[in-house]
């Protein structure tokens, strides 16, 4: 909560905006444990990597958008493993809910996604606007490293230059390995 | 005879030079193009492209650096709305001026034939841009490690903006075959094993600036 609402009441809109944000991080915590958990068939049941990239193809488009995706190949985030697949739609569906709020978005957005044998890869980029949106203190971006490291994987958020860059590498294992 | 390529994706302003280069008689279009792939489809014929510089699809910066790429190459004039800010790249990618929307048409042609003489041709805005820029590239060794032609140049634009194996061999004049070799070329030098890492690593040490 921000300095000024804890000083002066807040609008119903500022309020709604915080329930929405308690509501996420719990979203996202019921995801990790989930996860941790290793419960197959409740991770099935919320998030996946498919859905978080149509879902947030989806929202870029609808706030205007264009976006670029490749994948390699075409099926590369169709049947994860469930605990990456978990991982990996919900640092997408974080990586692409920011394009869509804060991306520059007269200009393509770019993700591609590599799925290798032992590895899924994949990079969310955007060009920043001329000037950018402050940033509000939500949970999401900061948290990518650490859905990641979850599954031993790594994410990084980062401005290079006029682009805002989301690289993240997730370890595929096999289910023997993992036991 | 001084041979005109237009490249433009909006049709009226492609309509409007072809009418103001008409009315010179040492001017004659050779080539209109609604797109830099289209121009870059074929691209010989022509002394002295006007290229749009904001465009779908490449840009007219990219257009222009694979133009100029090319073994007899054509002189390059940006044909641009605003942007004095963009002179420093396009002067980087082998443009030798300026002209800006909402010149004479008689400003058009001069600037035309003393591109076509080798003269540069800028406004004074772009001039004061290109004496205070620096050199683009944050890391020019590492980029140049990375990409080490035209062709590399061509791919790496296109690989971060999201294109598909095949636009980017159409773009680069290779083989979808030829293209992956590339790539796992570029890979190699980069020190990665994946296309999204590749593009990382380009955007870390290269500031694009997309049009």
């Amino acid at each position: 909560m921000t300095t000024d609402m804890m000083t002066t009441p807040p609008t119903s809109e500022q309020f709604a905006a915080f329930v929405q944000k308690v509501r996420d991080a719990n979203a996202s915590l019921r995801s990790v444990a989930t996860v941790l958990r290793g419960s197959d068939q409740l991770a099935r049941e919320r998030l996946t990597a498919a859905s978080a990239l149509r879902e947030g193809i989806d929202e870029i488009e609808a706030a205007g958008g264009k976006m670029h995706c490749v994948r390699e190949p075409e099926g590369a985030v169709d049947n994860l493993p469930c605990d990456v697949d978990a991982v990996a739609g919900r640092i997408l569906a974080e990586a692409l809910h920011n394009v869509a709020k804060h991306a520059d978005l007269a200009e393509p957005c770019v993700v591609s996604i590599e799925r290798a044998l032992h590895r899924l890869d994949f990079v969310v980029a955007n060009r920043i606007p001329p000037k950018p949106p402050s940033m509000t203190g939500g949970m999401g971006l900061l948290d990518l490293g650490t859905h990641a490291e979850v599954v031993g994987g790594t994410a990084t958020s980062q401005a290079e230059g006029s682009n805002w860059v989301c690289m993240v590498s997730l370890p595929l294992k096999d289910k023997e390995e993992m036991t | 005879m001084i041979r005109v390529g237009i490249c433009d994706d909006d049709e009226q302003t492609r309509d409007w030079l072809a009418r103001a280069i008409g009315t010179d008689r040492e001017l004659t279009v050779t080539r209109v193009a609604g797109s830099g792939e289209a121009a870059l489809h074929r691209p010989g014929g022509v002394d002295v492209w006007v290229l749009d510089i904001r465009m779908n699809g490449i840009s007219g910066i990219e257009t222009c650096r694979a133009l100029r790429a090319q073994s007899n190459p054509p002189q390059v004039l940006m044909f641009t709305a605003l942007a004095d800010t963009e002179a420093p790249e396009a002067t980087q990618a082998g443009a030798v001026g300026f002209l800006y929307k909402g010149a004479t048409q008689v400003q058009v042609c001069n600037a035309i034939e003393m591109a076509a003489s080798g003269l540069f041709v800028s406004t004074q805005g772009a001039a004061r841009e290109l004496l205070h820029s620096s050199p683009a590239p944050r890391d020019p060794r590492a980029y140049r490690t990375i990409v080490l032609d035209p062709t590399d140049e061509v791919i790496a634009s296109l690989l971060m903006q999201g294109a598909s194996e095949r636009h980017m061999a159409d773009a680069a004049r290779l083989t979808v075959s030829g293209l992956k070799k590339r790539l796992a070329a570029m890979r190699r030098r980069a020190g990665v094993d994946s296309s999204p890492r590749l593009m990382a690593a380009l955007y870390r040490i290269r500031d694009i600036q997309r049009t």
